[in-house]
């Protein structure tokens, strides 16, 4: 990437760093259930590891103006951003003090002659299970464009009925909250969506959302058929991702990298994944800025996301801490 | 001789005074609630209940939460949308579907009275990721970032 390139770009980072609590002593306690570090020291530890792993992103792709997170509380995304990002600002769901939750994070860069960034109240979708976590909504203005980033963590899939019908339910409530957001402004307005959807490309949730492969259909302008089912077809970039990242045989520098078949692994299944999708909006995928550069779009694969290997979630085994994440991150970058 | 206008005066009455203190319960909760939304942010923040439409089998209300009540167009969160029955209680808590127009009740028990009514609320300021604490913690973050 060049520096003019970077100069003109907005480049999002999405990871889900998964259980990454910061230390609260009377959490410590929990027993082998509990998520939370049980130790300063187990916590400076994954702080550590993610300050290294994300260091080697950076110098890879560059730092990116947005770095949205999945799984942690505030205070350990405060940490985070005073670590490696002194000057960014921190939008964190994790807002309930005395009962601290993983939720989404953002952080953000400040504002240049580029770009502005400005918060918009989470999305919610109605009458879902109490577990169902808020979406973030980040604008980012540049001349008369806006560009709404959606980030979201949907639903695990704790069973085969109950999360389906929780995740279907939130695309749903997206979709239209995308379609509105569009049709206000069809020129000027872009939307990307990124997270884990906790569903493959295909799955029903991400079709429910009018995600697909098919970029010209994307870029159409709503049809008035559209109108009444709120219908806004997205171009997901994960399909082109999907599969091993390195053609078979491995060649050169890479044939020493394990590279990845997913962006989750999910550890107990001995399963790739690819829950971790960027969506865009059809504006985004014209030749004027902006648009996105999928040349610059990814999953990172970098030695310390994968030092067992495969991503695994961080732990203590046998007086170590071994793992990190069974996520990796993925990114993009939208020219502007 | 049956008297049909007594009768059904006598009936409308009974309609309406259910109905009049099925809505008054939902003011007085969003009252109590709204004097402790306000004390947290320098009565910057509103806690409001509208009417967003009445027809003959009774009235939707939706009960937002304004992030900030000097700006006029500051963001307005929906924090839950009832419906309120010609006859008054049951109050259905659902989602008001703007395209159609509908409301689909579902996700919660209805409530059968004011103390169901505070129930509610107060569950929703126990859950972090209820719309209620999430409209809360957006607006302390705007005012924070201003």
């Amino acid at each position: 990437m060049t520096k003019d390139q970077a100069k003109n770009s907005l480049a999002i980072v999405w990871w889900n760093a998964s259980d990454f609590f910061h230390f609260l002593p009377s959490k410590s306690q929990g027993g082998s259930r509990c998520r939370w570090p049980t130790s300063r020291d187990q916590y400076k530890a994954k702080c550590a590891k993610v300050d290294k792993a994300l260091g080697e992103l950076f110098a890879e792709i560059g730092t990116p103006q947005v770095l949205a997170l999945g799984e942690i509380t505030h205070v350990a995304a405060n940490d985070l951003r005073d670590r490696l990002l002194p000057e960014y600002r921190v939008l964190s769901l994790d807002v309930m003090k005395g009962d601290e939750s993983l939720q989404v994070a953002v952080l953000y860069a400040p504002d240049s002659d580029l770009v502005n960034f400005e918060e918009q109240a989470p999305l919610l979708a109605p009458m879902m299970p109490g577990s169902t976590r808020p979406m973030a909504v980040l604008d980012a203005t540049s001349g008369a464009h806006t560009v709404r980033m959606v980030i979201c963590h949907w639903q695990a899939r704790f069973d085969a009925v109950g999360s389906r019908r929780t995740r279907a339910r939130t695309a749903d409530f997206l979709a239209g909250e995308c379609y509105d957001f569009i049709v206000a402004d069809h020129q000027n307005h872009h939307l990307v969506i990124v997270g884990d959807f906790n569903e493959e490309p295909y799955e029903e949730g991400l079709l429910m959302l009018n995600a697909h492969r098919h970029r010209r259909r994307a870029h159409r302008k709503p049809h008035r058929a559209d109108r009444p089912v709120k219908r806004l077809h997205l171009y997901n970039t994960a399909w082109r991702l999907l599969g091993e990242q390195y053609p078979h045989p491995v060649e050169g520098k890479r044939s020493n990298a394990a590279g990845c078949a997913g962006t989750y692994y999910w550890a107990i299944k001995k399963s790739w994944h690819h829950f971790d999708q960027i969506l865009v909006s059809g504006g985004l995928l014209g030749s004027d800025a902006p648009y996105i550069d999928e040349t610059r779009t990814g999953v990172a694969s970098t030695p310390s996301f994968l030092a067992s290997g495969l991503p695994a979630k961080f732990m203590a085994a046998h007086g170590e801490f071994v793992g990190l994440s069974d996520h990796l991150p993925i990114f993009a970058c939208i020219q502007l | 001789m049956v008297d049909f206008s007594d009768l059904l005066q006598r009936s409308l009455a009974t309609v309406n005074d259910k109905y009049a203190r099925t809505v008054e319960d939902l003011r007085t909760v969003v009252r109590e609630l709204r004097d402790s939304i306000k004390a947290i942010a320098n009565n910057e923040f509103g806690f409001e209940l509208a009417e967003i439409v009445s027809d003959v089998q009774g009235t939707t209300f939706q009960i937002y939460l304004d992030s900030d009540v000097t700006v006029p167009n500051a963001t307005l969160v929906t924090v839950a949308e009832f419906h309120v029955g010609a006859t008054g209680y049951p109050v259905e808590i659902g989602t008001f579907h703007k395209g159609t127009r509908r409301f689909v009740s579902g996700g919660f028990p209805p409530l059968n009275d004011i103390e169901q009514i505070r129930v509610f609320f107060v569950e929703q300021l126990s859950n972090p990721e209820s719309p209620l604490i999430q409209g809360i913690g957006y607006a302390m973050r705007k005012r924070l970032n201003h």
